[in-house]
């Protein structure tokens, strides 16, 4: 829902380039997210 | 629920109509996300990885199909309506499929009533919540570049529709490789394997999006990178909620939802 509806506004506001790109911030998020969860299941696995 | 979903969508003209169709279209296929990885999580509990992955995998092969078929018909000259016209075929074979299947029993008593206290336990921890920032940012990046890829490469890089379509059927192909590759491991944890797939994922998508018109064949190399995270995270979730596995994938299930 929101993914591809604010790729679609960013496209419309600054073009297909800049509204597609939004898909490496997605990424560059999950990229963060994975790392913090590498992180507490490491924890978790040797307290 | 697909069935009055296409059907509404390829026949109806509002736009409210097209979004109810689209809603009910939405409603039938979660239902039957969630079904199917329940139902592989309870058959197959030592196996689940792989076979969760091999769910994954046959969803990019219907992904690498899906804009192939499309794209063709359009080049063919036939109407967007028409495209979805044509695919009620196989989802009228999909409710006859699902009532001649047997599905398995659960043995466990009182498991088919919503245990809140337990989901409540078990679906917001820290690290549930990170799962469903991670697995909500990952189906949007997913579904985003499904939808817009195509538009893309039509409008940034002047490809026909015949051309874009099959750079769209190539990313899913590479996300159906890498599923496939991944059908192989049986790791249920998230090592730093992953992270480091992904930041290859991230240099190919920028290469192929900001790069010169011929390094667009980075596109669906990004497919191929990207597709690492989802062996891990399907069978991690079931991991981290195994006392109430069915209730918890519901829990998950939304956030991809909301965000693709």
């Amino acid at each position: 829902m929101i993914g591809p509806w604010l790729m679609g506004l960013v496209s419309d506001w600054l073009g297909i380039t800049a509204g597609f790109s939004l898909v490496l911030v997605y990424f560059i998020v999950v990229l963060g997210s994975l790392l913090v969860l590498s992180k507490i299941q490491g924890l978790s696995k040797n307290p | 629920m697909p069935l009055p979903g296409i059907g509404g969508y390829s026949l109806l003209h509002a736009f409210w109509l097209l979004a109810a169709a689209i809603l009910v279209l939405g409603l039938g296929l979660g239902s039957i996300e969630v079904g199917g990885n329940t139902v592989i999580v309870d058959l197959h509990g030592g196996q689940k990885g792989r076979y969760l992955n091999l769910l994954s995998l046959f969803h990019g092969l219907g992904s690498l199909a899906a804009p192939f078929y499309a794209g063709q018909m359009l080049a063919a000259g036939f109407a967007w309506r028409q495209v979805y016209q044509f695919s009620l075929i196989l989802v009228v074979i999909l409710p006859l499929y699902f009532l001649f299947l047997k599905y398995p029993r659960n043995d466990v008593a009182g498991a088919d009533q919503m245990n809140w206290r337990g989901v409540g336990k078990t679906a917001f921890t820290r690290e549930m919540i990170w799962f469903y920032l991670l697995i909500a940012l990952y189906v949007a990046a997913e579904v985003g570049l499904a939808s817009w890829l195509v538009e893309f490469l039509q409008k940034a890089k002047s490809q026909s529709v015949v051309l874009s379509s099959t750079f769209l059927s190539l990313f899913f192909g590479g996300v159906m490789l890498g599923r496939f590759w991944e059908v192989r491991g049986r790791a249920y944890r998230l090592p730093e394997e992953p992270a480091a797939c992904f930041r290859a994922a991230i240099l190919c998508l920028a290469i192929g999006t900001f790069g010169p018109s011929f390094a667009v064949f980075f596109l669906p190399l990004a497919g191929l990178f990207y597709s690492i995270i989802s062996r891990r995270q399907r069978p991690a979730v079931s991991t981290c909620t195994r006392k109430t596995s069915a209730q918890s994938w519901g829990c998950s299930l939304p956030s991809p939802g909301w965000a693709g």
